[in-house]
Order: structure tokens, then C-alpha cells, then sequence
């Protein structure tokens, strides 16, 4: 079972309809985008998606609400759809999360939520705050509070959150026994299901753990939390983590706990928390920009454990990081099971709007726009063809870029100077079309002139596409 | 640092119970004595101690001074023992070196507030240490004052004691009426001046400057007991103006207390004078801000006014100073009725009851408003327990009858209406519902009578007059019921029934015009006239047949139906927010459940039952060393010796018995056969004979008829438990009444008993102790539903049950220690897997929809049968328990995915 087809309207940061066709055979999906590009909000649009069925009457789960993600720039109603098929031949079931419609409450969703694996970077966040002391780092919070958090009691039939929270103060009072001695069974119950969850994953992470290389065993250390009721408090919150070494020759092996190295743990112990999880009919694994903590050395070794042992999940995978977004885009082209896509965002005078468009056709979808007389977004995407085609022109000729340290605050002019520059040199570029391009370039291609672009006239807007569509055969 | 706090909050003592409380802390050993006193003197001294310091003369001992006196006294007293003379001078007011205390701390507290308003009290305490023991003297025999007041005396060598500070209990001013009125009402016997100063003497002697303002407050109170006790409204209306007369001369004798206007105020109430109620207890509030009774009488007073707003927040105020006055919670669940709240009411009553299990009131609060909620079950149990506690409460009678009503009992209705009217003659509500009932019956004339009765005991109600129509309608008087109808809508124009009546009843008079403004004005209010005119004559067609004349055209629209399925079938009751009280989910799979399969109680072959009342429990049931004793001292007693089993012996799947013996004396036994036991029972015999019913004093109270259900198998789970508790017993344990017992060799009962679908349906259809108690009842455990399943299906989940059995023995899954984590989820994996067997037996559907089976896949398993296991059990378990926890493995994968069903996730909680 795999998702074909994902339209999103309206929701979190997409405001309009952002339509994503995963193929019939239903392939991983590769995103790159911009910090706040909408690449998180098509993250959080799955994850609330498959979550939105249970818990529907529960008022503390206010996420099942459409309402409550709706985008809040536009008073039009919103939708998540997807689309499902079994297989390639067989047919498509749909199935929306709306304010109107919740088809969500399917055991098929219901279970594959249950299932899921989604992990994001701010999950491993807590990889950067942990102590480390004569390498023993305890991993107690990150593994309760964030990996583990969803995994399913084997004695309570909740998860592991649930189980936590009811542990959590305000504590018994001092001799009041009956509360107390509950409180204590509770404990009891938390410290078997985590201590069995721990021996489990140690196995089964530090075998994925080799794909990196390391010929080494984890080690997580858990002797139980207990409950001190003269000073009402929950004792021994500690998971020591410690890594066993059989191969002598690591260096600086006393070292060999960084950060780097815990993020590729604590992704280990993740996905051996699914792996050891029955599994669903429809299976999704999403990763939200989790890999940018590993060294580039780490990374790869990722898709190989993608390759391994998640061939029958659907993955959708995003990052922010260009350069790694080519070198997996490259890597997977030839199994015919990505797709790669990217998001940009662009700024109106009003917001900031993410901008999609398979195979980079922003023209096209230009065009489409200005068809429907919606000159504001038709100007987002021609200026993001604009942007699009002479950012790409720089970067593969290497024109040298003027350095900004933050890479967001780079504008178009940054990137036509020097094409200017260099067009000095070669002549690739008529004068005519560099005056046109001048000339709608602080028209038509500038984040601040959209206050007044419903008052230009529709003409000028084709010529303008027309004069970025030359560029763009220009600078092929 | 903890005696430090203790004093200081000793200091601050703000209400009545804080004070009663802390002093009551002491008593619970009896090493402590007691002494009030009205007013504080320096030093706790006797009175010739104080004479001898008035006239200033220093002498070596104060005790040869008091043998002096007694030595004089000898003449005119028949009296030898100086100590008598002295306990009777003392007595009379005479001056002796005797401090007066007493043993129980209540007559000191009386005396600390008896005598001198203005001033602070205190109470003494003192603890019965040796050099106290030394001074101390009892009373001997004859003085009556004395042994009233549980009298001990103090004679101290030097005319006084000085106990600390930690040991004195201030009474402030303000409390010491309100402390007068609960020691009057509130204890077990009455302390009051005239309890405590029995004799002329006494009273004579408590004469004082303020007694005429004192004797007119406890006038007023005893007044005003007898004015609640008054049953004809005359006579209570008279009285109450007596009992506010003495509060009122109280009052200007200058003893401005709060507790008289409080008093006062709550008479008024009675009486029906809300303003002047208002009044007395704002007074009251004002003088005494954190006075919690009288915001919670004002309170009640806004009520009856209609002002809930203002009710509630003073309910809030008294409950916010004093938490466990249970009648603020059942007075504000009463005024969150009045505003539809049921949900905060219902809350409200519950916290009454369990701070006060014996508050009738409450219970038939709470009874109303599970009956608004269509619950009958548990408005019949808090009727019946109001009317048990309070056999002559005429409102719950009432009430209950209201809900046979419902039920369609008419006959028990009328039972319990007339039941009401005998105790309340003047019972207006009681006349029209009875009269209700008779029109259910169809007894015309008696109903017409009824509502007539209640129309002159309260001729305010509007219903009485529009049900008045309704019987006059089916008699045909439709005159009448228009007269009645109009009477009505003059009293309540927003009735809709009247206007419906008086439509129908001019539908009869061919009276277009008006029938059609009477239908649309019922219609707006929102009554479905449609539904309402279907109930009586079908449609409108059958109408005209019946009276041989056509509707007039557009009359005849209004009364069509255009749709189908209109009727509602039941009221939907909505709380505050607008929402229903109990989701659609939890009703329909409550019903489903319900109608599945056989009831538990036909299911059995033999009645389920509780186990033996073994009180005194310290007579019957014996340890292990004993048993032996008794048996080597005569062989038969071993006949009688049973092994017995506590409710709190319970487990899940097995007991863990505690190694105790039953003596099963049962009823008719042939003690003398029995000499060991019955010279055992004689240790015991006082309190054997304490005990209430016919049996001889060495029988058991109430030996059941069938002492052989003990010996065979059964289920046994304690009475009281917060999760379905069934353990199996094969041994033939003998079983104390906190256990309840259902005879069954089916063990897989067991297992179905244990499950979570079970626990849920129980919890629903039964009475909850609190949120977190289920209690065992027979009516409600024979509801349970039996799944009509295979014997297959039934043995495998026995044979799971029989693994449980013994999983539950071992120390390995009972243990907290870590190395030992994975057993424990072992145990509860099996539980786990019995619960996914009786999910597929209730609702087979509903999981095979989403293709989850456990039965099949079990059975394909081929596991072995408990006893086939040889060797080292817990390691074939372990094998089993890894091979179904497989990730894989259907079982795990079902269990795992088991919450996607709709129906379970209800049970679960989560949806």
C-alpha cells in the first residue's frame, strides 16, 4: 500500500492548492526547500494527517481539528487528500482530512499512524545538550521524552508518553499510603516496559549501528527510575548510554562519543524502535531534516539502512541542505523509486508563501496563473523562474557570488551582477533582453512590487514571462 | 520543627470543627483528661485556692486547709469518707482545693462556652502522667452531677497546676454558641444545660447574668426541633414563629452572636420569609466572615429565591472554607439541577455522599437526576437507600414512584405515591403524579380527584390544572379542559402542553380558528404537535373517522406528517456545554454488548452469592498454630476446620490464601461433638452474643443454606475491587462475605470475567462505589453477557486461563526487580491475548472487518495443555510467550493493532 498522490490546500504555511503526484507505483519522496519554505509544514501535513483519526472526541488532542492548522491567510477552507493503491494496477482510494470531512477514522490510517516512523530535527535537538562524562553520556531524556516517546506499552496499551505523564507530578502527599503504593506500581510497570524495550533495541541498533562502520555494540544501562516520597521526587532518571569497542583501532576512541556520532545513535535507536514494531498495511517513514546532525560521512551510510531494512515503507525524506539534496537526488535516480522535489518560498508584501512546481516549470505554472487572472501569484512564480534560472546559472558556471553569511538574505541582484558581469566576457545575452530584463526586474521580479501589480497591465505580464523565457534558453 | 507548626496552628483555631478536631486528637487513648473554662484566670486553680489568695493569707499547705473544712463539714452530712464530703462540697458550689475536669472532652468544651460571651474560653488539657496520676481522684457513688458529667477531680498540693501553653486550647467568643448548638446537636448524647446540670443545684447554680439570653437561644432550638419535626404545615408555620420569637428576644438581650441570626435566619427560610432570611444570615456572615454554615443557608435561601447565580457563589464559599460540609454540596447540586447542569450536579452529589454516606437528601438528589438521565438502575438504588436510611422521607417515596412510573410499574407507582401521601398529607406533587398515574391507568375519575387535591395544597402549579384537562379530555368534558387548560396558561404562559390541550380539545368543538392558534403557539415552544397528536389518535385521518367530521384543511396540515421517523424515542438529556451526557458510541455498544449471547445469571447452572459473615472474624477464624491446638486437643474438631479464604486474599487468576481456618459452625451444629472449638468459643463468648439474629451464640450469623458450594469449584472475587479480580478455586476454600462467589467448573469464565470488555460492561451497568471502586452485585453480575462461542473456543481460552494460573504463582512475574521485567509482561502478553479472544467473542464483526482473528491462529499454534508441560514450566512459557511476541506473528500483530477497531478504542477510553 503506498500513497499516490498528496494534495494539500490551505494548510499551515500552503496557502492555494499544492498538488504532489508520487506516481502510480507510489515512490519516496526527496524535498528540498528553504528553511520556512513549507517543507515542514508538508512534514507536519502527513504526520497530522495519519494522526488526525483517533482520539477524535478527546478535547485535549486539539491536532485532530482541521481547523486548528488551517493557513491563516486565506478565509477559504481547507483540505489535506491522498491518495492510496494497493499496487500499481490496482485502484486508487482517497481519503480527506477537512474541516467537513474526516475519512481519517479508517483502521487502514488508524493503524499505519500507530505504525509510523516520522522523526525531525528537533527531536534529536537534545543530542547537543547531553553530558557526557568519562564517555557514559545518559540518554534518558532523549530516548523518554522524544525517541520512544510513541512506542506502544506492551502492558498498558499506551505509549510510552502516556505512561510517563502518569508518573508525573503533582505527587501523592507524604502518607497518604494507598496513592503512594499506586503511584509505586506505576513506576513498577514504566521501569519493565522501558528496561524490555531497552535490551531489544541495544540488539537491533547496534547491528544497524555496523552500517556506519562502527564495529562496536551500544550498551544502554537502565536500573529503574524509583519514587522518593520523603522528598517527592523521581530518582534515578538515568539510560547510560556506553559503546563497547571490539575493534581496538578506532581512534581517539575516547572521543568517539561526539554529537555527530550521538545523532547517528539516536537515529539508530529510532529506527530500531519501528523495526521492532509489528508493521502496518501502509507503512510511512518521514525524516525532517534529521540527517544535517551527521557528518557527510554518516549520511550516506543512512540510505544504505533506507535500502536495508525500510525497502517496504515509503520515505519521504527533506533537508534544507542543497549539496546533500543533489548528492541523494543522484544517488536514487537510478532505482526509480524517488522522486525529488523542491520548495521555495517566495515573500509577498502580505507573507511568505511556499512555491512548488515539478520539474521546475514556474513558468508554466506563470502562465497557468495568469490564465486565471491571479496576477499576484503568477508574479511569485515568475519571479521564482527568475530567481530559479539565474541562481542555477551561477552556481554551474561558478560566477563568483558575493558572500553573505546568512545564504537566505541573497537576493536576484546578487546573482545577475555578476551575470552581467560575465556577460561582458562571452555575450551570451542580447542587450534587448538584458533592458527587458532590467526593466521587469523592478516591476514585475521584485518581492516589493506586488502591492501594485494588479494595476499593470496584463500585456506587460506576458512580456514579462516572455522575456524570462528567453533568458532562460539564453543561459541554457 | 512538626510540634512547632502543631502549636501554632493550636493558636489560630478559625471554625468549630478545627477545634473539635484538634481536641478530639487527644482522646483516642483516654490518657488525657479534660477542663473547660469560660473565662481564662492566670492559673488553672481550685476555688479555695483563689479565696485564700483574695484574702492574701499565706499558708504552708492548702490541703490541711481543705481537711479543715471537710473535718467541719462532717456535721451536717451523713457522709463518712472525707473524699465524699469534698466531691459534694465541691459539688454545692463549697470551697475545696478540688479543680473539676472530666473525661470527656466534649462537657469540657461545654464549659469552656457556657457562661461569660464576652470573653475568650479555653480548654485544659492534661495528660495522664505519673505526677498527674498522683493528684488525680475519682468520685465515688452517689453524686448523680458527677457521674454526668464524668467527673474526675484534681487536687493539686498547691491550689493550682500550670499546664503549658501547647496544652490549652483557646475558644474565641464568636464560637462559643455555635459550639453549644453542636455539642446540643451533633453528638451522640446531648449536651446541653440540661443534661449537664441535672439537678436543681446545677441549675440554680448556673444561674448568672446572661442565663435569660442563653435560656431564650436553647428555647429557640428546642423550638425549632420540633417545628421540623411538625408534619401539618399549620403547626410547623406556628411553631417556627415561637422558635423566631426566643431567637429574637435572645437577640435583644444583647447576645449578639452569629449563631442566632444564622438560627434565626434558616427559621425564616422555613417559613418562607426569604428576605428576612437574607437578612439574618448576611448578619450572621457579617459578624463571623468565615461562618461556612450560614453562607451555605443563605445560600439555600437564594435558591429557594430563584437567584442560582448568587446561591452558587455562596456554596462556593462555604465550601471553600469548610471542604467536607456536605450539605453546601448538596445544596449546590441542587441549584445546578435547577440550571440543567447535570453533570456538575451529579458531581456535587457525590461529594456529598461520600463525605456523609447517611445524607437521604442527597441520595434522592442524585436519584432525580440519574432518572433525568434515563439511568433507572441507579435512581431505584439511591431511592431505595434514601428511603432505607429515612423510612418515612415522603420525597423519595415520590420520586421512586415517578421512576416506576417511567418504567411502566403504574402499580408500584401508585404504592409509592400513596405511601408518600400517608406521610405528607399535604403532598402536592405527590397528588399529581399519582393523579398522572391514574390517567396512565385510565381511571379517569380518580385522577381528576387527584389533581383537584393537589390544586388545593398548591394552587400556584399550572401542571396540576393542564393534566386536570387532559383527564377531562378523554372523558370527553371538553369544556372543562379548556377551562383548565386557560387556567394553566394564566399561571405559566409558557406551558405548552396546556395550549396543546386546549387545541386538541377544540379540535373536538370544531373550533378551527382557536384550536389553530393554541397549536402554533404549543408548536413555538417547542413541542412536537405532530408526535403529540400521533400518540393519541394515530393521524388525522383516523380522527375524522372516529368522530365522523373532516379537520378543517390547514388544521389538518399542521397535524401530518411530512417526514419519517420523527417520533423521538427518548429525551436526550445535554449538559452545560450543550453536549450529551453519555456519547452515542458508549450507549450503543453498551446495548450491543448487552443483547449478546446469554446472561451471566442464566448462563450459570448455580446462583452466584457472597461468601459467610464470619463476624467476629477474631472468634472464627484462626491461624494455623491454633487449628493445630484444637485439633490435637479433640480429634473432631478438624471436621469443622475449614480453610478460608479473605477478599483481600484475591488475586487475579488465583488466590494467595493466608494459611487461616474457618470454624464453620454453621446454624443447627451439634456443638457439644465439637468440646475443643466450643471451649475455644467460650473465650469469645461476650462478643459472640453481641451479635444481632437467631442463631445460638457459638453459631455463625448467617451460615448459608448450602455450605457444599464452598467445596466445589469456583470463581471468587472480592467484593470491593478497582479491576475485574477473578481468581479460580478448585481447593474448596471456605470464603468470608468480602468475597463473592459464582460456582462454575468453566474456568475459561475466569478469563472472560478478567477481561477488559467485561470490566467496561460492568462498570457501565453497575453502581460505582467511587470513580475508582467496582463493587460485586449479584443483579448486576448476572447481567453480564456470556458470547455464544465453540467449546473449542471456550477450552483455549481456558487452557490460557490455566496458564495464568500458574504465571501468577511464580515470584519471577510479581517481581519488581528488573531482571525479572520480562516475565511480568509475559503474564500480562497472556492476559493481553485472553482479552483479544473475548474482543473476537463479542464482536466478531467488527474484527474480522479489519481481518484480526486470535482463535484461529491460537489454534493452529497446537499449544500444549497446561499439564502436558513437563520440566521447567517457566522456560516452556518463555518459549511460547517469544514465539507469539514475535513481530510478526499474527497474535502480536492483532494485539498490537487491536485499538483501530472503533469498539475498542470506546472500551479503551480513547474515543
Amino acid at each position: 500500500m503506498k500513497i499516490t498522490e498528496i494534495d494539500i490546500k490551505n494548510f499551515k504555511a500552503f496557502c492555494g492548492t499544492y498538488h504532489i503526484d508520487l506516481d502510480k507505483a507510489g515512490k519516496n519522496l526527496l524535498v528540498y526547500g528553504e528553511n520556512g519554505s513549507g517543507k515542514s509544514s508538508l512534514y507536519l501535513a502527513l504526520k497530522l494527517f495519519l494522526e488526525s483519526g483517533v482520539d477524535m472526541n478527546s478535547t485535549d488532542n486539539k491536532d485532530s481539528d482541521f481547523g486548528s492548522h488551517r493557513n491563516i491567510f486565506t478565509e477559504d477552507p481547507g483540505h489535506i487528500k491522498v491518495c492510496l493503491r494497493a499496487h500499481q494496477g490496482s485502484k486508487m482510494d482517497a481519503y480527506e482530512w477537512s474541516q467537513r470531512v474526516k475519512e481519517t477514522d479508517d483502521e487502514l490510517i488508524i493503524e499505519a499512524s500507530k505504525a509510523k516512523g516520522f522523526l525531525d530535527y528537533k527531536d534529536l535537538l537534545e543530542t547537543h545538550y547531553l553530558h557526557r562524562e568519562n564517555e557514559v553520556v545518559n540518554v534518558f531524556g532523549l530516548l523518554v521524552k522524544n525517541l520512544l516517546a510513541n512506542t506502544i506499552s506492551e502492558q498498558t496499551e499506551r505509549s510510552l508518553t502516556e505512561d510517563w505523564n502518569d508518573i508525573q507530578p503533582p505527587f501523592p502527599r507524604r502518607g497518604a499510603t494507598t496513592q503512594i503504593a499506586a503511584l509505586e506500581g506505576r513506576v513498577v510497570n514504566f521501569n519493565r516496559e522501558l528496561s524490555g524495550r531497552l535490551a531489544e533495541l541495544q540488539k537491533q541498533a547496534s547491528e544497524i549501528l555496523r552500517k556506519f562502520g562502527y564495529n562496536v555494540a551500544l550498551d544502554l544501562n537502565f536500573q529503574g527510575i524509583t519514587y522518593n516520597s520523603d522528598d517527592k521526587t523521581l530518582d534515578n532518571q538515568e539510560i547510560l548510554l556506553t559503546v563497547e569497542f571490539f575493534d581496538r583501532d578506532i581512534p581517539e576512541h575516547h572521543r568517539f562519543l561526539n554529537e555527530a556520532k550521538l545523532s547517528a545513535i539516536a537515529i539508530t535507536i529510532y529506527f530500531s524502535s519501528i523495526l521492532l514494531q509489528p508493521t502496518s498495511t501502509l507503512r510511512i517513514l518521514a525524516l525532517d531534516d534529521v540527517l544535517i546532525g551527521l557528518d557527510m560521512s554518516n549520511r550516506l551510510p543512512v540510505l544504505d539502512i533506507l535500502d536495508e531494512y525500510f525497502s517496504d515503507y515509503q520515505i519521504f525524506l527533506t533537508t534544507y541542505d542543497k549539496a546533500w539534496y543533489e548528492i541523494v537526488k543522484q544517488r536514487t535516480s537510478h532505482s526509480g523509486k524517488w522522486k525529488a522535489v523542491e520548495f521555495y518560498f517566495q515573500q509577498t508584501d502580505e507573507y511568505e508563501i511556499p512555491v512548488y512546481a515539478e520539474n521546475k516549470a514556474y513558468l508554466d505554472k506563470a502562465r497557468e496563473y495568469l490564465d486565471a487572472n491571479d496576477y499576484k501569484a503568477c508574479a511569485i512564480y515568475l519571479r521564482t523562474a527568475f530567481e530559479v534560472i539565474i541562481e542555477e546559472f551561477c552556481e554551474t558556471k561558478r560566477l563568483p557570488v558575493r558572500y553573505r553569511q546568512n545564504r537566505d538574505k541573497l537576493d536576484s541582484q546578487d546573482f545577475w551582477d555578476p551575470i552581467k558581469v560575465e556577460n561582458q566576457n562571452s555575450g551570451f545575452l542580447d542587450p534587448p533582453l538584458i533592458r527587458d530584463i532590467e526593466l521587469y526586474r523592478s516591476r514585475i521580479l521584485n518581492p516589493l512590487s506586488h502591492t501594485t501589480i494588479t494595476n499593470i497591465p496584463k500585456k506587460e505580464i506576458e512580456d514579462a514571462i516572455e522575456a524570462v523565457d528567453r533568458l532562460k534558453m539564453a543561459l541554457q | 520543627m512538626y510540634t512547632k507548626n502543631r502549636s501554632k496552628s493550636k493558636n489560630k483555631p478559625r471554625t468549630v470543627d478545627e477545634i473539635i478536631d484538634e481536641i478530639k486528637e487527644r482522646t483516642t487513648d483516654g490518657a488525657y483528661i479534660f477542663r473547660g473554662e469560660s473565662q481564662c484566670y492566670e492559673k488553672v486553680s481550685s476555688n479555695l485556692y483563689r479565696e485564700l489568695q483574695a484574702v492574701k493569707v499565706k499558708y504552708t499547705n492548702i490541703n490541711d486547709v481543705q481537711a479543715e473544712i471537710a473535718d467541719a463539714a462532717k456535721a451536717y452530712t451523713n457522709e463518712d469518707s472525707a473524699f465524699e464530703i469534698l466531691t459534694a462540697l465541691q459539688h454545692y458550689g463549697g470551697k475545696t482545693n478540688l479543680i473539676d475536669f472530666t473525661t470527656n472532652y466534649k462537657i469540657a468544651l461545654f464549659f469552656s462556652c457556657y457562661g461569660h460571651p464576652d470573653k475568650t474560653g479555653r480548654v485544659i488539657i492534661l495528660q495522664k502522667t505519673e505526677a498527674v496520676k498522683k493528684m488525680l481522684k475519682y468520685p465515688q457513688g452517689s453524686v448523680k452531677r458527677a457521674v454526668d458529667q464524668d467527673s474526675v477531680f484534681i487536687q493539686p498540693p498547691d491550689g493550682f497546676i500550670e499546664p503549658d501553653n501547647e496544652n490549652i486550647i483557646n475558644i474565641p467568643k464568636d464560637l462559643k454558641l455555635l459550639i453549644l448548638e453542636y455539642l446540643q446537636e451533633h453528638t451522640e448524647r446531648e449536651i446541653s444545660p440540661k443534661t449537664i446540670y441535672n439537678d436543681i443545684h446545677g441549675f440554680i447554680s448556673s444561674q448568672n447574668d446572661y442565663w435569660m439570653a442563653y435560656k431564650e437561644f436553647y428555647e429557640g432550638l428546642s423550638w425549632k426541633d420540633e417545628g421540623d419535626k411538625a408534619k401539618v404545615p399549620e403547626e410547623k408555620q406556628r411553631v417556627y414563629q415561637k422558635t423566631i420569637e426566643h431567637y429574637t428576644k435572645a437577640l435583644e438581650l444583647d447576645l449578639q452572636q452569629p449563631a442566632i441570626y444564622n438560627n434565626r435566619g434558616n427559621t425564616y427560610a422555613a417559613i418562607g420569609e426569604i428576605d428576612q432570611a437574607i437578612n439574618d444570615l448576611s448578619k450572621a456572615i457579617e459578624l463571623k466572615p468565615d461562618y461556612a454554615n450560614a453562607y451555605n443557608n443563605r445560600g439555600d435561601a437564594y435558591s429557594k429565591k430563584g437567584k442560582i447565580a448568587e446561591a452558587i457563589n455562596d456554596f462556593n464559599f462555604a465550601i471553600q472554607l469548610q471542604p467536607e460540609l456536605a450539605e453546601a454540596y448538596n445544596n449546590r447540586g441542587v441549584a445546578y439541577r435547577e440550571i440543567d447542569n447535570l453533570l456538575k450536579a451529579l458531581n456535587d452529589y457525590n461529594t456529598a455522599i461520600q463525605l456523609k454516606p447517611s445524607f437521604t437528601e442527597a441520595y434522592n438528589n442524585r436519584g432525580n437526576v440519574y432518572r433525568n438521565t434515563g439511568d433507572l438502575p441507579r435512581a431505584f438504588n439511591d431511592y431505595n437507600t434514601a428511603i432505607r436510611l429515612k423510612p418515612d422521607f415522603a420525597g423519595a417515596y415520590n420520586n421512586r414512584g415517578v421512576a416506576y412510573g417511567i418504567k411502566g410499574q403504574v402499580d408500584k407507582a401508585i404504592k409509592d405515591f400513596n405511601k408518600a401521601i400517608e406521610l405528607n398529607p399535604t403532598f402536592a406533587d405527590a397528588y399529581c403524579n399519582r393523579g398522572n398515574a391514574y390517567l396512565l391507568k385510565g381511571d379517569l375519575d380518580k385522577a381528576i380527584e387527584d389533581y383537584s387535591k393537589s390544586i388545593k395544597h398548591a394552587p400556584k402549579d399550572a401542571m396540576s390544572y393542564s393534566n386536570r384537562g387532559v383527564a377531562y379530555l378523554r372523558k370527553g368534558e371538553f369544556d372543562k379542559t379548556i377551562e383548565d387548560a386557560s387556567a394553566a396558561i394564566a399561571l405559566d404562559e409558557k406551558l405548552s402542553n396546556a395550549y396543546y390541550n386546549r387545541a386538541e380539545a377544540g379540535l373536538h368543538l370544531k373550533e378551527w380558528d382557536k384550536a389553530k392558534d393554541d397549536l402554533m403557539a404549543a408548536k413555538k415552544l417547542g413541542m412536537d404537535i405532530i408526535a403529540a397528536f400521533h400518540n393519541a389518535y394515530k393521524d388525522v385521518e383516523t380522527f375524522e373517522k372516529r368522530k365522523g367530521f373532516k379537520v378543517r384543511d390547514d388544521v389538518a396540515l399542521m397535524l401530518t406528517q411530512r417526514r419519517r421517523n420523527r417520533y423521538p424515542k427518548t429525551l436526550k438529556i445535554l449538559d452545560a456545554d450543550g453536549k450529551p451526557l453519555e456519547s452515542p458510541n458508549v450507549v450503543n455498544l453498551r446495548e450491543q454488548l448487552h443483547n449478546t449471547g446469554t446472561p451471566l445469571g442464566k448462563y450459570l447452572k448455580a446462583k452466584p452469592a457472597f461468601g459467610i459473615n464470619t463476624a467476629p472474624t477474631e472468634a472464627f477464624v484462626v491461624d494455623k498454630a491454633t487449628r493445630s491446638n484444637l485439633i490435637a486437643a479433640h480429634p473432631s474438631s478438624a471436621d469443622i476446620l475449614k480453610p478460608f479464604l479473605h477478599g483481600r486474599d484475591l488475586r487475579r487468576w488465583h488466590a494467595e490464601p493466608q494459611g487461616k481456618w474457618l470454624i464453620f459452625a454453621h446454624r443447627g451444629i451439634a456443638i457439644n461433638e465439637y468440646p475443643a472449638i466450643l471451649k475455644y468459643l467460650e473465650k469469645h463468648k461476650d462478643a459472640l452474643s453481641k451479635r444481632a439474629g437467631k442463631q445460638a451464640w457459638y453459631e455463625l450469623q448467617a451460615s448459608c443454606s448450602d455450605p457444599d458450594r464452598f467445596a466445589q469449584p469456583k470463581l471468587v472475587c472480592p467484593n470491593l475491587y478497582e479491576h475485574q479480580t477473578f481468581a479460580v478455586d478448585t481447593t474448596g476454600f471456605y470464603c468470608g462475605n468480602t468475597a463473592y462467589l459464582i460456582p462454575t467448573e468453566e474456568t475459561w469464565l475466569c478469563g472472560l470475567l478478567n477481561s477488559r470488555v467485561v470490566e467496561w460492561f460492568y462498570s457501565q451497568v453497575s453502581n460505582q462505589l467511587t470513580i475508582d471502586y467496582l463493587r460485586a452485585r449479584s443483579g448486576y453480575m448476572q447481567q453480564i453477557p456470556v458470547p455464544d462461542i465453540t467449546s473449542t473456543q471456550k477450552a483455549l481460552i481456558g487452557q490460557f486461563v490455566e496458564y495464568l494460573i500458574y504465571l501468577q504463582q511464580q515470584p519471577t512475574t510479581n517481581s519488581n526487580d528488573l531482571a525479572h521485567a520480562r516475565d511480568a509482561i509475559m503474564l500480562r502478553y497472556f492476559e493481553r491475548i485472553i482479552d483479544g479472544m473475548i474482543y473476537e467473542s463479542y464482536l466478531p464483526d467488527e474484527l474480522y472487518k479489519g481481518r484480526k482473528h486470535f482463535f484461529q491462529p491460537l489454534l493452529d499454534e497446537q499449544l500444549p495443555q497446561f499439564e502436558e508441560i513437563q520440566g521447567d514450566k517457566m522456560s516452556a512459557f518463555r518459549d511460547i510467550f517469544e514465539h507469539l511476541h514475535e513481530r510478526k506473528h499474527p497474535v502480536a500483530v492483532n494485539l498490537f493493532f487491536l485499538d483501530s477497531v472503533k469498539s475498542v478504542r470506546i472500551i479503551q477510553g480513547k474515543l
